[in-house]
């Protein structure tokens, strides 16, 4: 079981919404992320030389709550029977965040673990929640169970946050002291942060003092079919290839375990290995888009079980908890963000809606579509970096025109790899704090 | 043999587990194949087709591994996970909570060493002389001067520990993996690999190397936290990927990671 192990881990790391824990610190100025090559940082993240030292074990809890009482769960989903979300919690009074994860992660990713344990160390309470794109939150939390519409996301968002809270309270007996309410996301969950704010504007349920966009898509379907295209287009003879691809990267792990002991308890492992034995920019542009395509496959497999629309599993098949999904996941394996869109997605909201055309739609995946709030609020923040692997040309010229001095736009970084180096850390910190 | 026994003592372990075999064997292996076949009769109404992505010449990397009895192992998997939501990790979480962070270490880098005894016969067996002399040497340093194996001394020192078992001795002299299997309470293995670890823990009741002889009640807390310290070690957690297909990533992981440590 060691090695299997190690190997999940792995898997978990290589995700591009993934980076990894703790250790020493240095002293910042100038820039001095290390990567410049955008799919390395994307993949490797911050190497703990350039993190800040994070002490403290977050003092957190576990909830499980029912959004929907009437949502009858397929038995095929039965671990997904309530909608899951952490705690960190001070002892006193002190702002609390919410903080929205990336495209098809959970609550307790990595990253979100990471960012938990940084800002619950920097004084915050934090609630974490799960991707609107992740099986958890589509079983459970989604209203349409379609996920991708921002708009509708945010909503679904905004539920349980408001749930979330009271459920806390419940729990936790006033324990909880919240001297006020903020927003982050990353990613996906960053664009998403950014509707709810305007939401809670109309709604006034939370007040947000300050919300934190980092690394958001500037329109989610432009990001998507970048992705998308990242493993169609860098394995050698195309996606029908895949097996050869991923048996020459296995083996070129294998081979650098022969030479070498790979300790989990070394957060670095994934860099040390990496910079002993290289893999190429396409093997790791490639990795990026399967781990987005694993993503993205759960995420469609989950909502057409859902909705039974006979998109993947036929209408007829009933799915037991034992029922082998292997071949179920071929087929996911080989759709595509852009196929659920023009196949799925775009067909549903139609239904409701006869008069919308599919670029209607994907202007509605674009933080253009809400610009004058964007350009208006003063309490909302971006981050991002110039080499953003999601972001199609054009958009930090946007980022920069609508935020202006609210945007901070770091030269490397890839996609979110650079969010736990110092500096991104202490702006994150001084962001909320001021 | 008192009952409570049963499900703490490794030796034991195997008959308890075969009998639940059989039972989600025979209770209820037809009744569903009987529901599939049913179901597979309306394979028009969808729009991606099975049929139209399904290679059989280069079958897809998780499809690849060898997995008849998948309706039963399926069957285990949620067995394991409920085992583990009900049982194991509410006991590991008060373990946790009780024990500081360093004893724990002490603990496993106990039963670590213990185990360094399969690695150093296992590697003598495949005829890997480095490994184990350096295993020997390891289990030595750590046994005396790690006091009785509690404290990793040889690790400090740079001597990091290896592993071996009798299912990677049996895959190195060219014994196939055959079938997969999800073990209850002891996760994913195939038919090598399980006979190769009933086989180890047989020998380990048979040698008795602690003496526990009739004393019952110190084999059983020795296997407690045995168990316990095992589950404290793997940071796998059932469904923690929350993805549906889970199943078929960890039995490919699996299968490929056996590979890997059989080469070595």
């Amino acid at each position: 079981m060691q090695l299997i192990t190690i190997i999940l881990c792995l898997f978990a790391l290589l995700s591009p919404f993934g980076a990894k824990a703790t250790a020493t610190s240095t002293d910042p100025p100038p820039y001095d992320y290390p990567f410049v090559n955008p799919y390395e940082s994307t993949v490797l993240g911050t190497p703990s030389l350039y993190k800040s030292d994070v002490p403290a074990k977050p003092r957190e809890k576990l909830f499980e709550i029912t959004v929907f009482n009437d949502r009858k769960i397929p038995r095929v989903f039965w671990y997904h029977d309530k909608f899951q979300f952490s705690l960190a919690w001070q002892k006193k009074s002190a702002p609390l965040i919410f903080n929205i994860a990336g495209t098809g992660s959970g609550y307790d990713s990595s990253t979100m673990k990471n960012m938990q344990k940084i800002l619950f160390n920097a004084g915050f309470h934090v609630v974490s929640l799960s991707s609107p794109t992740y099986p958890n939150f589509i079983v459970t939390a989604s209203k349409t169970m379609v996920p991708g519409y921002i708009q509708q996301d945010a909503e679904d968002l905004y539920r349980v946050m408001q749930m979330a809270w009271e459920h806390i309270q419940e729990k936790m007996k006033k324990k909880v002291q919240v001297s006020e309410f903020n927003l982050t996301g990353y990613s996906l969950g960053a664009a998403q942060a950014a509707f709810i704010a305007r939401i809670d504007d109309a709604e006034k349920k939370f007040n947000f003092r300050k919300v934190l966009m980092i690394n958001p898509p500037l329109n989610l379907f432009n990001s998507v079919s970048i992705l998308d295209s990242l493993l169609d287009e860098n394995i050698p003879g195309g996606i029908d290839q895949f097996n050869s691809f991923f048996n020459s990267v296995f083996e070129q792990f294998a081979d650098y375990y022969k030479e070498n002991k790979i300790s989990l308890t070394d957060p670095d492992c994934l860099y040390e290995m990496y910079k002993n034995s290289p893999v190429k920019e396409t093997d790791l542009a490639a990795l990026i888009g399967m781990s987005f395509r694993l993503s993205s496959g759960n995420m469609i497999f989950t909502s057409d079980v859902m909705k039974k629309r006979g998109y993947i599993v036929p209408v007829a098949k009933k799915l037991s908890p034992f029922t082998s999904l292997t071949n179920y996941g071929i087929v996911t394996f080989h759709t595509t963000f852009t196929d659920y869109f023009n196949e799925y997605f775009y067909p549903f909201f139609k239904a409701t809606d006869p008069a919308l055309t599919p670029q209607k739609l994907k202007d509605q995946m674009s933080l253009k579509s809400i610009k004058s709030y964007l350009v208006s609020q003063d309490k909302i923040g971006l981050v991002t970096n110039n080499d953003d692997i999601i972001l199609e040309p054009g958009a930090i010229d946007f980022f920069s025109s609508v935020f202006k001095e609210r945007a901070v736009i770091y030269p490397n970084g890839g996609h979110c790899g650079n969010m736990e180096h110092t500096q991104n850390v202490a702006h994150m910190i001084d962001f909320f704090k001021n | 043999m008192k009952t409570h026994e049963i499900p703490f003592y490794p030796s034991n372990i195997w008959p308890f587990i075969l009998i639940l075999l059989l039972f989600f064997t025979t209770a209820t292996l037809p009744i569903n194949a009987h529901a599939e076949a049913k179901a597979e009769e309306n394979p028009q109404l969808v729009h991606r087709a099975v049929k139209d992505y399904i290679n059989l010449e280069n079958p897809n990397v998780i499809k690849d591994v060898s997995d008849p009895f998948e309706l039963v192992n399926r069957r285990m998997y949620m067995f394991n996970a409920v085992l583990d939501k009900l049982v194991y990790l509410p006991v590991l979480r008060t373990y946790q909570m009780v024990l500081p962070d360093v004893v724990e270490g002490c603990i496993s880098n106990f039963f670590n060493n213990i185990s360094e005894i399969y690695t150093f016969a296992n590697a003598a067996l495949q005829l890997k002389k480095e490994k184990a002399t350096t295993t020997f040497g390891r289990f030595l340093m750590n046994s005396t001067v790690g006091i009785l194996g509690l404290f990793d001394v040889a690790t400090i020192y740079g001597i990091p520990r290896e592993h071996e078992d009798l299912g990677q001795t049996l895959g190195y002299y060219g014994v196939q993996p055959g079938p997969y299997l999800m073990l209850p309470i002891l996760g994913p293995s195939n038919l090598r690999d399980a006979l190769g670890g009933g086989a180890e823990s047989l020998l380990f009741s048979v040698v008795d190397p602690f003496n526990f002889g009739e004393d019952t009640t110190t084999s059983v807390i020795y296997s407690a936290f045995k168990i316990v310290d095992s589950r404290n070690q793997v940071f796998f957690r059932y469904y923690m990927t929350g993805s549906p297909f889970e199943y078929e990533m960890v039995r490919m992981l699996y299968d490929r990671s056996r590979g890997v440590e059989i080469d070595n």
